[in-house]
């Protein structure tokens, strides 16, 4: 985090046990947080709270719509079909992994392969990249 | 006549000569003249006897020339007959054939047959004994009548079928003195009684096959009946010939209503268009075909849907019938939904737990909740560890179900085989020095790139490395070959580890298995490594096998055929 400009990541993570660790490792980080546990709730926040520097994006959300449909949601738009979007997810369907590298996301995590700090390293690096 | 000249002529010596002979006694002129008379009596007897003889004589004379005359003319007659008639002088052993005799074996009529060459050229050599039986047990008595079926060589020297008929004549003291027999040519007779029990064989043969074949086909048409499986018969123009009881159930129509009808019919108002169109072609080009995704129309205008096997029939090379074997898999597929969607969500709530354990017990090892004593960090080490071998069981664990289910994702891809061996043994580095083990790599010069799952091999080769590096006890050596021959990739991995013991070999590969010197040495492995390998061996159409003595070592080799490149989208 070379610039004086804190980075704002939006967190869509349905687990809250799990969305306290990323929030709090990510502010430790340096980041700015916001989070939400559904899509529309998403969207919302990041039209009143944004503009956003990644997204982290969980599957399994509350509600009808999964990860799938806000994926769909934010490419579609001219404003943040740019954000890079991080998929972290436990779901093991092989369809959507495929689905989401089709629609574009930067990247795929399974959850519980990974280490947060891997994960957040691995963000912080492809902020950095995309900067240059 | 001379007689009486002579009788004439001495009376007249006797006048003469009278005077002198009897002149001195009278009486011996009476003795003369009483001997004379008595001579002449005499001769005149004689005379007449003489005479009766010689016509008795002349009669004789004349019966035996009727005799002969009638035997010429009879002998003449039967050599003039047409039927096969043979007369037999038993007492001088001659036989005449009649003309007619000669012409049916072939022979010219003039030509000379006797009894010699009857016996010794004529019947046939393996008949003569018969023959004489049925002779001698005529003339013995025993029979009524002499009757014979034999064969006799005509002149072409083809055998021919005789019939013989006849009946002795005996002399008066009853010994046989002829026979005339009647023969006639039964060959074709004989040949027709060859024909008729042969063809009596062949239909006893025939029957026993029938019989046979009806059984088999009863037990067919009752194992058809029996089955829970919907069965259809088809003919070569699609239309129903029969249907079971089974199928009668599932869809609610009886076979009557059915029968005649093309098989499509009951398909076409819910199966997918496509999948439909499939099926008639493979129908039309007699290819066999099977589909999990028909949809079968009831009468009641429900539906279900069906694993259609559709197999054709063949006779002599070409199709006589179709056979549909439909299975009702409505449940099945329900459940086999329930299962991958069950495996979808149990992977996504087992692992979220184990995600928060991770994430917790990494940040508190970063002293993100204050600075740890050594003795905290090394527990929480502990349950750390712990839970990266439980994430790894669940993934696992997934994996094999999702194999088993047949729901293993596929992506296939232009791979560098020799690239994804390299990082795996990068990755396991930590092991290796831990260990000190010396890894060997003996990588063929060019190895073309497989159209293949990366992630598929690398689970492939994972597995077999890190086992030999996992059993191999520290300083022992691990070698890797990788070649390419004949369009298959040849992988050996060997170590010198604890080995497997004979007895436990066969169960190497099933689910869960692990042998007991592994179980010492890690007693964390989960049984299902080597299982994985297998089945994903066996999706590329590939092999595995093994060759491993306790205490020494194993060498594990797999065997994967190049795969149609085709199917590989190329991704970059």
């Amino acid at each position: 985090m070379s610039e004086n400009e804190k980075k704002t990541i939006l967190v869509l993570e349905d687990d809250q046990s799990l969305l306290d660790a990323i929030t709090h490792q990510f502010v430790m980080n340096g980041f700015n947080v916001i989070s939400s546990k559904n899509t529309d709730e998403g969207l919302y926040k990041l039209e009143k709270e944004g503009p956003v520097d990644v997204i982290w994006l969980d599957h399994y959300l509350i509600g009808e719509k999964d990860g799938l449909d806000f994926v769909i949601k934010i490419k579609s738009s001219p404003r943040w079909k740019d954000i890079p979007v991080f998929v972290v997810s436990n779901s093991s369907g092989n369809k959507s992994i495929q689905s989401y590298m089709r629609l574009g996301v930067d990247q795929y995590y399974t959850k519980s392969d990974y280490d947060l700090q891997q994960i957040i390293n691995d963000i912080k690096f492809s902020i950095e990249k995309k900067k240059d | 006549m001379i007689i009486s000249l002579l009788l004439l002529f001495l009376s007249i010596l006797l006048m003469f000569f009278a005077k002198y002979l009897f002149y001195e006694n009278p009486k011996h002129l009476a003795y003369f003249v009483t001997a004379f008379i008595a001579i002449l009596f005499l001769l005149r007897l004689l005379h007449s006897m003489v005479r009766k003889m010689q016509i008795a004589l002349g009669r004789a004379e004349g019966i035996i020339k009727v005799l002969r005359d009638s035997r010429d003319r009879y002998a003449l007659a039967v050599s003039g007959i047409d039927d096969g008639i043979w007369d037999w002088d038993i007492k001088s052993g001659e036989i005449i054939f009649s003309s007619g005799w000669k012409k049916m074996l072939g022979y010219r009529a003039d030509e000379d047959i006797d009894a010699m060459r009857f016996w010794n050229g004529i019947v046939h050599k393996d008949d003569v004994k018969m023959l004489n039986n049925a002779i001698q047990y005529h003339f013995d008595g025993r029979t009524k009548h002499y009757i014979a079926e034999y064969r006799v060589k005509s002149r072409n020297g083809l055998y021919k079928w005789l019939m013989d008929r006849g009946t002795v004549t005996r002399d008066e003291k009853g010994r046989p003195l002829r026979m005339v027999v009647s023969s006639r040519d039964i060959t074709n007779r004989k040949n027709a009684e060859f024909a008729l029990k042969s063809r009596t064989d062949e239909l006893r043969i025939a029957n026993k096959q029938i019989k046979k074949e009806i059984g088999n086909t009863r037990k067919f048409k009752q194992a058809v009946d029996s089955s829970t499986d919907s069965v259809m018969m088809l003919d070569t123009d699609g239309s129903i010939e029969y249907v079971n009881p089974s199928l009668e159930r599932a869809t609610g129509y009886d076979f009557s209503e059915l029968r005649g009808k093309i098989f499509t019919t009951l398909y076409q108002e819910k199966t997918k268009a496509e999948l439909l169109q499939k099926i008639k072609e493979a129908f039309l080009r007699g290819r066999a075909y099977r589909s999990e995704d028909v949809v079968v129309s009831k009468k009641d205008g429900g539906w279900y849907t069906q694993e259609f096997s559709l197999y054709p029939i063949r006779k002599d090379g070409r199709i006589i019938h179709f056979v549909v074997i439909g299975q009702d898999i409505t449940k099945r597929k329900e459940v086999d939904t329930a299962k991958s969607e069950f495996v979808s969500l149990a992977s996504h709530q087992l692992r979220t737990p184990l995600s928060a354990i991770r994430w917790y017990s990494e940040m508190l090892l970063d002293g993100v909740g204050g600075e740890l004593n050594k003795q905290q960090k090394k527990y929480l080490q502990e349950v750390y560890n712990a839970n990266i071998r439980m994430i790894e069981l669940v993934g696992t664990l997934l994996d094999v179900s999702r194999l088993d289910l047949g729901k293993f994702p596929i992506n296939k891809k232009m791979t560098n085989v020799s690239y994804v061996v390299e990082t795996i043994i990068k990755e396991l580095q930590p092991i290796i020095e831990k260990k000190n083990l010396k890894v060997t790599k003996k990588f063929a010069e060019k190895i073309e790139d497989m159209c293949i799952d990366p992630k598929m091999l690398r689970m492939v080769f994972h597995n077999l490395i890190s086992n030999a590096l996992k059993y191999t006890p520290e300083n022992g050596e691990i070698s890797i070959v990788l070649k390419q021959e004949s369009g298959k990739l040849f992988v050996e991995v060997a170590d010198t580890g604890c080995g497997i013991p004979k007895e436990q070999q066969s169960k190497i590969f099933t689910k869960l298995f692990r042998a007991d010197n592994a179980r010492e040495i890690d007693s964390s492995g989960t049984g299902l490594g080597l299982y994985i390998v297998r089945v994903i061996v066996e999706k590329m159409k590939g092999s595995i096998r093994f060759s491993s003595e306790e205490n020494k070592g194993s060498t594990f080799y797999v065997i994967i055929p190049m795969q149609d490149k085709k199917e590989c989208v190329a991704k970059n």
